[in-house]
């Protein structure tokens, strides 16, 4: 019998386990069987489902590039019964993958463009996705501006990453910590996201801002994106709301008559404004 | 009934509350929950025989905590779980007056808690008679057959939690079987995880509960919960010479320990 | 296809009933027992409830259990094998003597499951069941299924539909395929007829509102503080969602026992707090008021935004579920005239 029950899991090795942050890790995942790989496919900004068999599921973003292929990445803070059992396993053990649904960003729509891209804390996963994403494809975008925020040093994920970024000529990093999280070496900035944004006061002429963070950074974000001229269908960010399915049946992801599961995890802010508060 | 309503308007029309707690008419000829802030929303008020839903879950819901004084119609039933909350420390006397209807329906006027706690050993519970032939029948039966009587009983359980929704002592914010880290109780309405969700709830109450029977009158699929309910009660009374609802200062049996607890469990 | 008319009486009907259950077929109709009516299987005609307005829970869990495998896992020391549920040896089933709102429900639940990822073990069970619902002769204060576009002789849903006209016989529509091949296999057991009016032998019913016009009131009313007063007295329990022949949300959960495990889809419901509490604490719908509304927006303006179909068929069994008389009906009559 040809498999077609949508809720069985690809298998999934954990090929590589980074730690990024206290209780913060990220997983290389490959496919165990070949055809598995061999059909999947992804696009930046969609999410799976990761099963620890006996514990349940979880919900991430894919953190990882489409352009990077024969593997995905997902980054996870330990929190809930799947997260802190997902923790506790080793390089070469065997996890459950389903996906990838959602809708994804239209970065072929932004060819031509300045891409300002603005993360806070652990919400950079879904941004390192399209993030390498553009780089890869370099020469379809304009300027590229990074503002990276967390709570304090030690909370700042994919460290190689940014100074990586940090050492390319063709990306304006700008990290930045709250007040009180800096140390002795901090080299970047002190200051929460939109007061840096404000600070920064980057071009709305021709740019897409993107913008993934905790509820409360979004909200201060957007009045400062409004101000520099943004338009709500240049402003472009992800929701995440409980999942089971992630396939718009289980009913509970719903903002409104919008799935985010289904219709999301990508919205433009003009979106967001047509939704009601049940996110 | 009139008696109650005048209380209620005084009380509202006194600021002696901001909200009654009460009864009014609902659909399909039943009564249901209603809340009243003014005198003359008074005028909806009823009480009568089909009064019996326990109204005091809602003292723990939104709309009285926020309330700074209430009153409420307290049968029998309301009275004792009204007590079995204040001792475990869940509502304050100051906030609440308590208009007290005997199990005949007749109002006695406000009682305090010391006045509520002689109400209530006037006012026995209630137990149908089928109720009582059917904790015969069980009392009968072998530790095995009780068993099997039960786990079949938990059966058509489809776990949505009406019983432990409708229960003025089930107050926590986060039930024990909401806890998935580690999961105690399967979620699943399966035979067992039906088994072990209300033995769980049915222990979490033994000593507390007031009887009142509201888990099996919205138990949508009719599980005799209140029956094991009763049993219990009855056994922690014989046991430990306690019993819940008749004290707003109180200890439950299975949170004390005094130097007369029998220890013939250990064996 | 077109309905075909013809006639059955009351000998043929059980006669009909023994065939499906000597050929292997399961029957699942109303069986009163201890007082309370609910689809359970049946050998003979005798076994049937035919009065009882409306079983306490509905027909759903003919295609969609309260708990279901979704799929097995055995785990060794480095692997996990994964087993998959062989939908393709589910039994046929016949739903016998459902009312036609129960029928019409298995619509919005097929809307579901169905879409652009297809629940293949849904629609297992679906493709194994036929619905053979009998008319109501009588509704009761809950019933409401005229103002959603039902009634009491509804063919929707069904593949076969049944109306008492005498003590003895009923008028039968054939509705479907399916309904087809059971008319065809039993030819000897029906009776030629012209199409007949059903109207004297339904139930009256007034239709006290439009779907229509709750789905444009809802457009404005988001906001309202009507759901923190319907919501007032709700206590917070999924009663009204378990019963509801179109309710179909769930949870998935695993349950492991040694090294081998079953993962599996059980009931859920939004009027739970939990149903949609993040790990971080934050809900977004934190009080009861938003769950209600939620619930009726998901039947009245959701669904029929993302399926073109109402998520409610108007039997009424919230309301005699619930504990504390939250009355879907009542409260639908006061967001029409808002």
């Amino acid at each position: 019998m040809e498999n077609t029950n949508i809720y069985v899991p690809y298998k999934m090795k954990i090929e590589k386990i980074t730690e990024e942050a206290p209780f913060v890790k990220t997983f290389r995942l490959k496919f165990v069987n070949e055809e598995d790989a061999s059909k999947f496919s992804f696009r930046t900004g969609q999410f799976g489902e990761y099963s620890v068999y006996g514990e349940g599921e979880s919900t991430f973003c894919i953190a990882s590039a489409p352009t990077r292929e024969g593997y995905i990445e997902c980054t996870f803070r330990e929190a809930g019964r799947v997260t802190k059992s997902l923790a506790n396993l080793d390089e070469g053990d065997v996890i459950g993958f389903r996906g990838p649904y959602g809708n994804i960003f239209p970065i072929e729509e932004w060819k031509g463009k300045n891409l300002l891209f603005i993360a806070g804390g652990i919400a950079l996963p879904p941004m390192r996705s399209v993030i390498w994403n553009c780089l890869d494809l370099r020469e379809n975008f304009k300027d590229v501006t990074i503002l990276y925020g967390a709570r304090s040093v030690s909370d700042l994920v994919y460290k190689h990453e940014l100074a990586e970024w940090n050492a390319r000529p063709d990306v304006n990093l700008v990290t930045t910590v709250d007040p009180g999280g800096e140390d002795p070496d901090w080299k970047g900035k002190v200051g929460f996201v939109p007061t840096i944004l404000s600070e920064m006061s980057p071009s709305s002429e021709n740019t897409i801002a993107i913008v993934c963070g905790p509820p409360i950074m979004i909200k201060f974000t957007f009045p400062v994106l409004e101000k520099l001229g943004f338009t709500d269908e240049n402003v472009f960010t992800t929701l995440e709301n409980r999942m089971k399915c992630g396939f718009g049946k289980c009913g509970r992801c719903n903002v409104g008559k919008v799935f985010v599961c289904k219709d999301g995890p990508v919205f433009t802010l003009k979106q967001m404004k047509e939704l009601p508060n049940e996110y | 009934m009139e008696d109650i309503k005048k209380l209620a308007r005084e009380l509202l029309a006194d600021n002696k509350v901001q909200l009654v707690l009460g009864f009014e008419n609902g659909t399909a000829n039943r009564v249901r929950p209603a809340f009243f802030t003014t005198p003359e929303a008074v005028d909806k008020l009823i009480y009568n025989e089909f009064c019996i839903q326990n109204i005091a879950l809602y003292l723990k819901k939104d709309i009285c905590q926020h309330a700074a004084s209430l009153a409420i119609t307290a049968n029998p039933n309301v009275v004792r779980s009204i007590l079995q909350l204040a001792a475990e420390n869940q509502i304050k006397e100051e906030k609440i007056k308590i208009i007290g209807i005997t199990h005949e329906g007749k109002c006695v006027g406000l009682l305090d808690f010391k006045a509520a706690e002689e109400f209530s050993k006037t006012q026995p519970k209630g137990l149908k008679d089928e109720d009582k032939a059917l904790i015969e029948k069980i009392q009968a039966m072998s530790l095995e057959e009780k068993f099997d009587y039960w786990v079949e009983a938990f059966s058509p359980c489809i776990k949505c939690y009406a019983c432990r929704a409708s229960c003025p002592m089930c107050y926590c914010g986060k039930c024990n079987v909401e806890s998935n880290n580690p999961q105690w109780i399967p979620v699943a309405p399966h035979k067992y995880g039906n088994m072990e969700w209300h033995m769980m709830r049915a222990m979490h109450l033994a000593g507390r509960c007031i009887n009142c029977g509201e888990c099996n009158r919205s138990c949508p699929v009719d599980i005799p919960l209140n029956i094991l309910s009763y049993m219990l009660s009855d056994f922690v009374l014989e046991e430990f010479e306690s019993e819940a609802g008749l004290s707003a200062v109180f200890t439950p049996a299975l949170s004390s320990y005094t130097m007369v607890d029998k220890e013939n469990f250990i064996k | 296809m077109e309905i075909i008319n013809k006639l059955i009486d009351k000998s043929a009907l059980a006669t009909l009933i023994e065939r499906f259950t000597k050929s292997g077929k399961e029957v699942f109709a109303p069986v009163k027992s201890k007082g309370i009516s609910e689809f359970a299987r049946v050998e003979t005609i005798q076994d049937i409830d035919f009065e009882t307005i409306a079983t306490k829970q509905s027909a759903k869990s003919l295609v969609f259990p309260k708990v279901e495998k979704i799929l097995s896992y055995e785990k060794t020391f480095d692997d996990v094998i994964v087993n998959n549920v062989d939908y393709t040896q589910f039994p046929e089933v016949i739903a016998f003597g459902n009312r036609p709102c129960d029928a019409a429900g298995f619509i919005p639940l097929d809307a579901i499951f169905a879409g652009e990822l297809v629940d293949e073990i849904f629609k297992a069970r679906l493709e194994k069941l036929t619905v053979i619902s009998i008319s109501c002769k009588k509704a009761d204060d809950y019933c409401f299924c005229t103002s959603v576009n039902g009634g009491p002789g509804n063919t929707t849903g069904s593949d076969i539909l049944l109306t008492e006209t005498t003590a003895d016989e009923y008028f039968v529509e054939i509705v479907t395929e399916k309904g087809k091949a059971i008319l065809d296999a039993n030819t000897d057991l029906f009776k030629d007829t012209a199409a007949i009016d059903k109207t004297p032998f339904l139930a009256k019913l007034e239709q006290q509102f439009t779907q229509e016009v709750i789905n444009e009131k809802l457009n404005g009313i988001f906001e309202s503080d009507i759901w923190d007063k319907q919501a007032m007295r709700c206590v917070g329990c999924g009663a009204c969602a378990f019963v509801c022949p179109a309710c179909g949300c769930f949870d998935i959960q695993d349950e492991t026992k040694g090294k081998n495990g079953v993962r599996h889809r059980c009931w859920d419901s939004c009027g739970f707090k939990i149903f949609t509490l993040h790990t971080s604490g934050h809900n977004p719908r934190e009080k009861q008021a938003q769950r209600w509304r939620q619930r009726i927006y998901h039947k009245f303006s959701y669904q029929p935004e993302q399926q073109k179909l109402f998520g409610c068929v108007g039997c009424g069994r919230c309301s005699r579920a619930c504990p504390s008389d939250m009355n879907i009906a009542e409260h639908l009559k006061e967001i029409a005239v808002l």
